[in-house]
């Protein structure tokens, strides 16, 4: 059947008409409009006193790109976050409140494949975040106004706050499908949620702070990809514009580049003790590259990330711009890794990661996938896990809440 | 044990050669839940054109039955047929023919009477052009024209039942499962139900119904079951039903003068003995009729009220 052929999914025309009939729709709206108004007056009259205290009232031009561009990013940011707050709390009654209204069965009966109801479900909660999009265009547009963003780089914007949304409302319809009540779905929806922005930074953190020095492990960079945020930052940073920012994306750009320096430094041997760096190094000598020697533990790479982009990138770049102190041998695959004869100063041998100067792998590689795409397919993995699941529940037919 | 071979048998022919004439079969269906038994090892056969009433007390097990019906609900053992489809392997194929209406009956907070209608239309696909006539159709049908434009909450308890009864009828399905559709309806609507009903049948539509009245289905229903505790008691016309279980009727004798009296009988024979008995005997009978309460008795009698 043709798309523009198809009847528009029942439970999707049905969510809308019913949504737009709430107040609820009405209120979230202008809330979140007024929460997003209120924060960029705030980062205005903030951003344009420091612009006018610099440059004596004039705002020079590329004064006001970054202005716009720290603007635009701000922005962003409190989208994301009112996404992530509001998508959960729309979407996690779309099943438990089927089933606590009882109309859950009449829906089962029918001919909707468990599927359709699930994508007319999701289609809702994106419809609504688009609206959310569409409505704060406006505020957009000031800070590109003011320029610093492209168009192509407000797009990706929008882009991420949407698949946010989505990848969101997967999570809260799965957490509707497996829970009995909406309080239960709500509250694992919210979790859920915040796993993914508060909980991926924590366990990177934790896993760095409890890390063994004596043994130590490769950073776990993939849970990060799970974290929306610096996929919008890793997204929205560095094409055109090069001036400074002053928002909480760049903070996390600052945040992704000290990882991935880390994760770098560690494949290089340069982490960890003095024994470490002499144990595993100077038993080879300096003849790495044509032993090719087995590294000195294989990074425990958690699944989703097995071609973790650091490593990938690593191995696939000859790095020229690196003054001649690291040759890397072409080795892709993950497991065996990479021989790089670090001819190490002394500095390196100090414990704790260590910042490679002249060498920055996150500019630096242009032909390794870039951390949002990572990030970009970890999501899109759980999302549609999500809700295959929630499918899933649908079909089992134990339709009773009794 | 043999005897499940010896009606498997000849139903496996059926399916294979001519359209099955059976619009219900249900061969040793048995649902468990724990330790209870919410449907024991039920046998149950619905010719097309029927309508069927399951009866039973208040955990019966006749809801799960429905479920079982309706694709809803997976068995513990045993087999289930709807106009030769199995909902375990090809529940798409029944819900195709069958309407279900389940004895709970939830509605949208924000819909109107017609939109919830279109809704269920797009929901059985039901091309978009035929819309309009099936809705309008439909709500002439269970006499809720006059709602059209109210919204599905406003509605009382009755009407919410005669749209979910018009809901269960809007792909046109074979097969009417309806579970308690009379409860709840006041007594004009209940009569306005059975017309209904009966209506649907020359449709050539079947129709299983349940209730825990005798005397409700009595009327309308070709052929009646009772069961309790998962169990069937007894199958057959609802005239019959009385003489298999030995049970009586009671009959009211309501002579000139205001003197009432009851008689108890058994079979037909025994009703005809008695009338040509008050005839002979000269009595200025006025009245004679059977009570419905001596159905109710019978109904009490085989029920033991067993709560599981
Ligand atoms: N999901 C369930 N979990 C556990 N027990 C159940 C479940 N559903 C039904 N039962 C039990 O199965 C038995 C039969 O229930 P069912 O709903 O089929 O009865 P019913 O004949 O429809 O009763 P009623 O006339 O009250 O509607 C009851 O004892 C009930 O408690
Ligand atoms: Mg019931």
């Amino acid at each position: 059947m043709k798309l523009w052929r198809r009847p528009l999914n029942p439970v999707l025309a049905r969510e809308l008409k019913e949504r737009l009939r709430t107040r609820r729709a009405t209120v979230v709206v202008t809330a979140y409009l007024m929460i997003l108004a209120l924060i960029l007056q705030v980062v205005y009259s903030a951003l344009s006193s420091s612009a006018a205290d610099a440059f004596n009232g004039g705002i020079v031009a590329t004064q006001s790109a970054r202005f716009g561009r720290s603007l635009f990013e701000t922005l962003l940011f409190f989208m994301l976050l009112l996404v992530c707050f509001i998508v959960p709390g729309l979407t996690a009654d779309a099943i438990t409140g089927e089933r606590e209204r009882q109309t859950l069965v009449p829906l089962q009966v029918s001919l909707l494949s468990p599927r359709a109801i699930v994508s007319g479900k999701l289609l809702a909660s994106l419809a609504f975040v688009t609206l959310l999009v569409l409505a704060t265009l406006p505020l957009l547009g000031v800070s590109f106004l003011l320029g610093g963003v492209s168009v192509g780089q407000m797009a990706r914007g929008v882009a991420v706050v949407l698949a946010t949304g989505l990848v969101v409302a997967c999570l809260a319809l799965a957490c509707s499908s497996l829970a009995r009540r909406t309080q239960a779905a709500m509250v694992l929806a919210y979790a859920a949620t915040l796993f993914l922005t508060l909980g991926s930074v924590m366990i990177y953190g934790a896993q760095a702070v409890l890390d063994d020095e004596a043994e130590p492990h490769r950073p776990p960079l993939a849970v990060l990809t799970l974290n929306p945020f610096l996929a919008a930052a890793d997204a929205t940073g560095q094409q055109t514009f090069d001036g400074s920012v002053t928002s909480p994306l760049e903070l996390m750009r600052g945040l992704l580049d000290e990882v991935d320096r880390n994760a770098v430094a560690f494949d290089q041997g340069f982490v960890g003790g003095p024994g470490f760096v002499g144990g595993g190094f100077a038993e080879n000598g300096e003849g790495f590259m044509d032993a090719a020697p087995p590294r000195l533990a294989p990074p425990p790479v958690p699944p989703p990330a097995v071609p973790s982009p650091e490593t990938t990138g690593v191995s696939e770049t000859t790095v020229a711009g690196g003054s001649g102190e690291t040759e890397v041998g072409g080795a892709p695959g993950p497991d065996d890794v990479v021989s790089i004869a670090p001819v190490a100063p002394d500095g390196f041998s100090g414990p704790g990661p260590i910042r490679l100067e002249g060498q920055d792998p996150f500019v630096l590689d242009d032909d390794r996938l870039p951390f949002w795409m990572w990030s970009a397919l970890v999501l899109a993995t759980v999302a549609a896990a999500a809700s295959l699941l929630a499918a899933r529940r649908l079909r089992t037919p134990s339709t009773r809440t009794a | 044990m043999t005897t499940v071979g010896q009606v498997t048998g000849p139903s496996e022919e059926v399916a294979a050669g001519s359209p099955p004439d059976l619009a219900v079969k249900v061969e040793g269906l048995t649902k468990r839940y724990g330790e209870l038994f919410a449907v024991r090892d039920l046998d149950l056969v619905v010719p097309r054109g029927a309508i069927f009433g399951l009866i039973g007390p208040n955990g019966a097990g006749k809801s799960t039955t429905f479920l079982a019906l309706a694709s809803l609900l997976t068995p513990t053992s045993g087999k289930v047929e709807i106009a030769g489809c199995d909902p375990a392997t090809d529940p798409r194929g029944v819900r195709g023919k069958l309407g279900y209406m389940p004895d709970v009956m939830g509605v949208y907070d924000n819909l109107r009477v017609h939109e919830y209608l279109a809704f269920f239309a797009g929901a059985y696909r039901v091309p978009r052009t035929a819309w309009p006539a099936l809705i309008d159709g439909l709500l002439e049908l269970v006499d809720l024209s006059g709602k059209r434009e109210a919204m599905v909450d406003s509605l009382s308890r009755g009407m919410k039942q005669r749209l979910s009864l018009a809901r269960a009828l809007v792909h046109d399905p074979e097969v009417l499962v309806l579970d308690e559709p009379a409860s709840g309806l006041d007594p004009r609507a209940r009569v306005e139900l059975r017309e209904l009903l009966v209506e649907l049948r020359a449709m050539g539509k079947t129709v299983v119904v349940s209730s825990h009245i005798l005397a409700e289905l009595e009327e309308m229903c070709t052929e009646v079951a009772i069961m309790e505790a998962g169990r069937l008691l007894a199958v057959g016309t609802p005239r019959s039903i009385g003489d298999q279980l030995g049970g009586g009727r009671t009959i009211r004798v309501r002579l000139a003068g205001g003197e009432v009296q009851e008689h108890a009988v058994v079979t037909e024979g025994d009703q005809q003995a008695l009338l040509a008995r008050l005839v002979a005997e000269g009595l200025p009978v006025v009245e004679f009729t059977e009570t419905s309460s001596g159905l109710e008795d019978l109904f009490l009698r085989i029920t033991k009220g067993v709560v599981q």
